[in-house]
């Protein structure tokens, strides 16, 4: 894969220029309610950097939260309150006053687990995206993956070990699917083809982990990447653990022993009532 | 004649019961019943989470939100690259070799995971036993898992078929493999139900470091073919621990 590092060259010129700064678009965090966090009325929000070759600041409510955010990297799972929160990305460095190169709002509901990303539209165009995580619990043995398409690209499939799994996946949407944990070689092609547009390339899927698997960048400019978010501690325990079809090590008392003693006991009663009926006699 | 048989009918049982290993013995590291807790938590990565609530970055001050309400200063939150080729994978050692001293068990350890109705996988030869590789390691925080066949209908005795007689206080070794050795000490065995087994509690993936061998013991129900119970032991790891 030498597709990390194609496109860096014209870092913040042609690319900024490119900027336009968005209206204000409501990203409505779905709510999913569940175990996802330890505090019922906050929510976790990881934000996503998918827009190639601009390094940013990221204001929230006006203040700056994310300072020289590169593309291409993720944050650590932030606890926020539910509600509001208006969102500015700007390049790094700029004036905090200026117009921002990308701006919406994001609604974070009590139990949430979502993403924000900022990525380019299936146009080229920077834009913010929401999207609910799912944090449900995977069966014992088995890997989630999530697979976002926020490149500027067509639909594409996403292959693993050569066949899809994943079909027709169009910018901004997601798909969802659970493999048995494992490493599988991954690639995206365009829909209805095997030729690879990215990778192919190794990708371990963990047990009990849901694998948000991110396609960014564009496909004009050859800079298209995956980008790995992951949630862990989604794992279920076996059901069962059966360790024994012998039947040596039963420590109920055998049936021969149960049948001695029975005998036993019945020739003490018989015995006994024979001493009883001699006694008797006498 | 009544003597003798008196004799032989009381004692029998008696003796039978003295001779069989009691279910339970020790006392848990964590109360019976209650699981450790496993709230779902998103990778850290770095540890960076940890450094957050240190308040190793620097603080952004207060979020005012819209609607009056204050978020509390948090720190910067920590970044990091989340390109696929740079994402850390495999783990580097596996146990290989159990040994159990005072049972003269000395197992060859095989990752196993999940067959496909959902129950643990165990090996195929019953004188290997099986660490369940999803969980931690031996020595990670969290419930090391390791399982072995009591026995089996066709292979005979297995390597863990006196494993029900384990003591309170014995010593488990587990060698990895990069020679090193961890040592545990047996705090407590028990005997479920299979149908009431804690495998929430067995297989925790956090809280103390613990090492949980588990084979079957318990009736054998002969149509089943299967016995009744589980046979667990738990350990935890020795004060004194180091290469071999």
């Amino acid at each position: 894969m030498n597709i990390r590092t194609a496109g860096r060259r014209h870092r913040g010129t042609s690319r900024r220029r490119a900027i336009t700064t968005l209206s204000a678009a409501a990203l409505l965090v779905a709510a999913f309610a569940g175990p996802a966090s330890a505090q019922s009325d906050a929510g976790t929000v990881t934000v996503v950097h998918g827009v190639p070759d601009l390094t940013v600041d990221v204001y929230v409510n006006g203040d700056l939260t994310l300072e020289d955010f590169e593309p291409g990297t993720i944050t650590d799972p932030l606890e926020l309150p539910a509600g509001d929160y208006d969102v500015e990305i700007r390049p790094a460095d700029e004036d905090p006053e200026s117009d921002p190169a990308i701006s919406g709002s994001a609604a974070v509901e009590a139990g949430a687990n979502a993403s924000l990303v900022a990525h380019l539209d299936a146009d080229g165009e920077p834009t913010l995206s929401a999207f609910a995580n799912d944090t449900s619990d995977i069966g014992a043995g088995d890997a989630r993956v999530t697979v976002r398409h926020t490149a500027a690209a067509p639909a594409v499939d996403i292959l693993a070990d050569g066949s899809a799994i994943v079909s027709g996946l169009a910018n901004p949407d997601e798909a969802v699917t659970e493999v048995p944990a494992g490493t599988y070689e991954v690639a995206v092609a365009p829909e209805g083809t095997t030729d690879a547009v990215l990778g192919p390339t190794d990708l371990t899927l963990e047990e009990g982990v849901n694998h948000i698997v991110y396609a960014i960048g564009s496909l004009d400019d050859d800079n298209l990447d995956l980008l790995v978010q992951t949630i862990s501690g989604l794992h279920s325990s076996p059901e069962d653990v059966p360790a024994g079809t012998g039947g040596m090590a039963d420590d109920a008392m055998p049936t021969w022993l149960v049948a001695m003693t029975a005998a036993a006991a019945a020739g003490a009663v018989a015995a006994g009532g024979r001493l009883v009926y001699a006694r008797a006699r006498s | 004649m009544l003597v003798v048989s008196l004799v032989l009918a009381t004692s029998t049982p008696i003796v039978w019961e003295l001779m069989t290993p009691p279910r339970d013995a020790g006392a848990l590291p964590v109360a019976e019943g209650t699981a450790s807790p496993e709230l779902v938590t998103a990778d850290a990565g770095d540890g960076s989470a940890a450094a957050r609530e240190d308040g190793a970055t620097r603080p952004a001050g207060d979020i005012a939100a819209p609607d009056g309400i204050t978020v509390a200063a948090e720190p910067l939150p920590a970044t990091r690259s989340a390109r696929i080729g740079d994402l850390d994978q495999a783990p580097a050692k596996i146990p290989e070799r159990l040994r159990i001293p005072e049972l003269d068990i000395a197992a060859p350890i095989v990752a196993v995971g999940v067959e496909d109705d959902g129950e643990m996988e165990v090996p195929e030869d019953v004188g290997d036993v099986g660490w369940y590789r999803y969980g931690p390691t031996p020595g990670e925080p969290g419930a090391a898992v390791i399982a072995g066949h009591v026995d089996s209908r066709q292979q005979g005795r297995g390597a863990f078929f006196d494993l029900r007689r384990l003591d309170v206080g014995a010593r488990v070794n587990v060698t990895d493999s990069a020679g090193d050795v961890q040592r545990f000490d047996v705090v407590a065995r028990r005997t479920y139900d299979k149908a009431s087994l804690p495998a929430d509690m067995l297989f925790s993936r956090t809280g103390p470091s613990q090492l949980v061998l588990i084979t079957c013991g318990g009736d054998f129900d002969r149509g089943a073919g299967s016995y009744r119970d589980n046979v667990v032991i738990y350990a935890q790891p020795s004060s004194a621990s180091g290469r071999r």
